[in-house]
């Protein structure tokens, strides 16, 4: 019986891994974990719910477009450069140390910034940034990055898309879900 | 104990997008009613075929000769196949400006990365995805119109194979093939073929056909090959019968 | 935030330590044999041309004709029997490092030609990486790694713009390193090419010196650039025994040439260097004075690396550096920039207010003026002033 439940346990984990569990984005509102902020997502759009660092949805699949939000607490430093923000931290110098972690990724390397400046999410200081790479075909990919340094940590909302057809038409939908965004349920 | 561990095996490779034998897929707008004009001229973009041979020592690598042949192979079958349809006519690709190269050398490429998303997600043990398998609706926008202005085709057709070899003495394993993201073992071929319109772009059509023990390299093997995905386009239903 | 963009991302390292049949594959004699190759050889160069395509494509390289021409003019004169069949060209990339291709591509990356001292050293570099084409070890190498039924394929991440484009063993092969043999035959002949053209006899001995200290910074124990066998400490002694054999002193550096015609690329490594959050290592190498002087603002480039970095005491070397640049050059707007970040950081309201002021007052439009504005508004809440000098 333990065998039989040890196989069962594998089986489903690796299920859950290749199956990567999908939520259809039926109603607008969504929360962040634990409900520490929420944001209105594009319906029709699609959620990865397994993944419980933030949120993260598609509309056609991740090799096309993606959205991503997470706040991260200062103290859990950024993965590639390993430099911890913090709460006083200046809105460039966030985007600074933020993009230098992103460059650090396989294939972001030579991601170039095309403008940063000043900007809101909710009553926070922080900034935007549209930023532009291409991969090893030559397919443009295009990028925009809202962020703040908020007291319980960094808050990055992402937006990324191939630069042909796909950014333009799904930049809407990101700029809404930026605005939206708040630490309570009602809008 | 067998039973579920060949019951996980097999769902693991649904899961993991895997289309073992063939997969098929149909823009929504050809399913609707009256559907979609089929295209009539269908330019032939270069196929993107690659055959590669994994050594003793486990590594792969592209083999130009086998990769070539295979090419050709592919072109010319799929010219000759294309020949015995009354549905549409093949047009060559006329030439290109530098520019217009680069243009539809990256829209090769954003194929690619649109085929692979629409390929594994509309699989059918995807969850939360079936408003796409129901509704499949892929583009790749508008950016190659300009081929449809040089060649007077209103769509393209866009195929893409591998083929992995092993050298004497390998145990099979899997190689994360570079096209489609679907794992091929040695000894498998892989050929995926699409249509897309050069109005906006739609994926109108797409079929990947996974084989065991067929090779790129030999005619007779893509022949078969490519009888078997051309049968199935446009693999549409057959219209009902009006009511009496 | 794990995104995935489209490249694999995936790379094979050799095993550490694969053994390697000397002499079996006599080097290329000039350009005309390269055309020569086999079918396990062409196979070396079919994937290297896609590592090229890729490179190109990727938007990876500089770019900059001028300076891929000087590269060039280099390798001519080092290997002048294979122009035409070796081709060298910058990549945007401020790692410290350069590779050759089983097909003669050679590429050098920004940071290592911004840390090069002078023009013998950078064709130490050159001569090294075109020995490795001539004498065919990448496709030696991976030969044998092909035929080793003890090969262990070993699964990593490469970060990078370049490394995320690695996805064979070709490429691979060249920027991981090669054998302890085959490093050491590219530095003897690289040696003896470099000297046969008179220049410094040293150059090969101090570049792995810089590269050493690269690794330390870095806290790097096998660098990029001559990665695998043998330790760099080893290399550097070797260079000196190869010098001290052909009783070589001196040489000519190429110092002033060198300087001229990399000039840009330096402008330019600092903020690349920045920008992938190396400021420990901008902040090492600009600490030198002598260094720093080859830099264009360079103080301020080294008050940039503290502030980034971020130590105990960083913002006041960062201040010290800052204003250093101000004093040199009282119109250069990004050192009150700096200097007023980092007194905002230190709670020095009114000096910051005084120094993003005058930054706006030199630069009004430039491109992140609107967050100095918004710096000025949150220390200053009740004066919005739009900069302009009282």
């Amino acid at each position: 019986m333990k065998r039989l439940s040890l196989w069962a346990a594998l089986a489903a984990a690796v299920l859950a891994t290749s199956c990567a569990m999908w939520t259809r984005i039926d109603s607008p509102t969504i929360a962040g974990p634990s409900e520490a902020y929420f944001v209105d997502a594009p319906v029709g759009w699609v959620q990865l719910t397994m993944y419980t660092d933030g949120i993260r949805m598609t509309r056609d699949g991740f090799s096309v477009q993606l959205m991503d939000v997470t706040l991260t607490p200062h103290g859990k430093e950024l993965a590639r450069t390993k430099k911890a923000t913090s709460a006083n931290m200046p809105a460039q110098e966030l985007a600074e140390a933020l993009l230098a972690d992103l460059r650090g990724q396989p294939g972001l390397g030579n991601l170039t910034v095309k403008e940063t400046v000043p900007a809101r999410i909710g009553p926070y200081n922080g900034f935007r940034v549209q930023a532009q790479f291409r991969n090893e075909r030559g397919v443009a990919f295009s990028m925009v990055i809202y962020g703040a340094a908020l007291p319980q940590g960094r808050l990055v909302l992402l937006y990324q898309a191939i630069d042909r057809h796909f950014f333009a038409r799904d930049l809407p939908a990101f700029e809404g879900l930026v605005k939206s965004w708040r630490t309570k349920r009602a809008a | 104990m067998r039973r579920i561990v060949i019951a996980g095996v097999a769902l693991l490779a649904l899961c993991a997008g895997q289309a073992w034998g063939q997969s098929h897929r149909v823009h929504y707008t050809l399913l609707e009613q009256p559907p979609r004009a089929l295209p009539k001229k269908i330019l032939l973009l270069p196929a993107e075929i690659t055959v590669k041979e994994i050594s003793v020592g486990g590594v792969p690598e592209k083999v130009p000769e086998w990769t070539k042949q295979a090419s050709d192979n592919v072109a010319r079958e799929v010219a000759a196949l294309a020949a015995t349809r009354n549905d549409f006519e093949l047009v060559q690709l006329p030439e290109l400006t530098p520019e217009e190269r680069d243009l539809l050398e990256e829209y090769l490429g954003v194929y690619f990365q649109v085929a692979v998303a629409a390929h594994r997600l509309t699989s059918v043990a995807v969850g939360g995805w079936e408003h796409k398998r129901q509704r499949f609706d892929y583009t790749i926008g508008d950016g190659l119109s300009f081929l449809k202005q040089k060649s007077g085709a209103d769509a393209v057709l866009m195929v893409i194979g591998e083929d992995v070899i092993s050298s004497s003495g390998r145990k099979a394993a899997f190689v994360l093939a570079a096209a489609m993201g679907v794992g091929i073992a040695m000894g498998q071929s892989l050929l995926s073929v699409g249509v897309v319109s050069l109005d906006n772009g739609d994926l109108l059509w797409m079929h990947n056909d996974l084989s065991v023990s067929k090779d790129l390299k030999d005619a007779e093997s893509v022949r078969e090959m490519l009888k078997t995905i051309m049968v199935a386009y446009p693999g549409l239903p057959a219209p009902k019968p009006a009511a009496k | 935030m794990g995104l995935r963009t489209g490249a694999a991302g995936m790379a094979l390292a050799l095993c550490a330590g694969a053994a390697v049949a000397q002499g079996t594959v006599p080097p290329f004699a000039d350009a005309a044999a390269t055309k020569q190759r086999g079918s396990d050889e062409e196979r070396a160069w079919f994937e290297a041309a896609d590592f090229d395509r890729a490179l190109r494509r990727s938007g990876a390289l500089r770019g900059d004709r001028e300076l891929d021409a000087y590269l060039q003019q280099l390798l001519d004169g080092l290997f002048p029997e294979f122009q035409g069949a070796v081709r060298v060209q910058a990549v945007r990339d401020p790692v410290m490092n350069a590779f050759a291709l089983p097909n003669g591509s050679l590429y050098v990356n920004l940071g290592l030609i911004a840390r090069m001292e002078n023009e013998a050293q950078l064709a130490s570099v050159l001569g090294h990486e075109a020995a490795h084409f001539v004498h065919r070890h990448s496709f030696q190498q991976r030969t044998t790694a092909k035929d080793s039924a003890g090969f262990a394929l070993v699964i990593g991440v490469v970060t990078g713009g370049v490394g995320a484009l690695v996805a064979n063993v070709v490429a691979l092969n060249a920027i991981y390193g090669y054998s302890r043999d085959f490093e050491r035959e590219a530095d003897r002949i690289g040696f003896e090419r470099v000297a046969r053209l008179g220049y410094d006899a040293a150059a090969g001995a101090r570049t792995f010196e810089l590269l050493a200290e690269e690794a330390k910074i870095l806290k790097v124990e096998r660098p990029v650039f001559f990665a695998s066998h043998p330790q760099l400490e080893e290399r550097i002694a070797s260079f000196k025994e190869l010098a001290a054999a052909r009783k070589l002193q001196g040489g000519e550096l190429g110092a002033e040439a060198f300087l001229a015609r990399t000039a840009k690329a330096r402008a330019e490594w600092p903020p690349l260097e920045l920008s992938r959050g190396k400021a420990e290592s901008l902040a090492h190498v600009l600490s030198d004075p002598q260094r720093r002087a080859r830099y264009p603002a360079g103080d301020y480039w080294l008050g940039e690396a503290y502030r980034l970095r971020a130590q105990p005491d960083d913002d006041d070397r960062a201040a010290g550096a800052y204003a250093r640049m101000i004093e040199r050059e009282p119109d250069f707007a990004p050192a009150y920039r700096g200097l007023g970040v980092v007194r905002m950081k230190q709670d020095r309201a009114e000096e910051a207010a005084q120094l993003f002021k005058r930054y706006l007052a030199l630069a009004p439009q430039a491109p992140d003026a609107g967050f100095i504005r918004q710096y000025l508004a949150d220390i200053e809440p009740e004066d919005t002033s739009t900069g302009e000098s009282k």
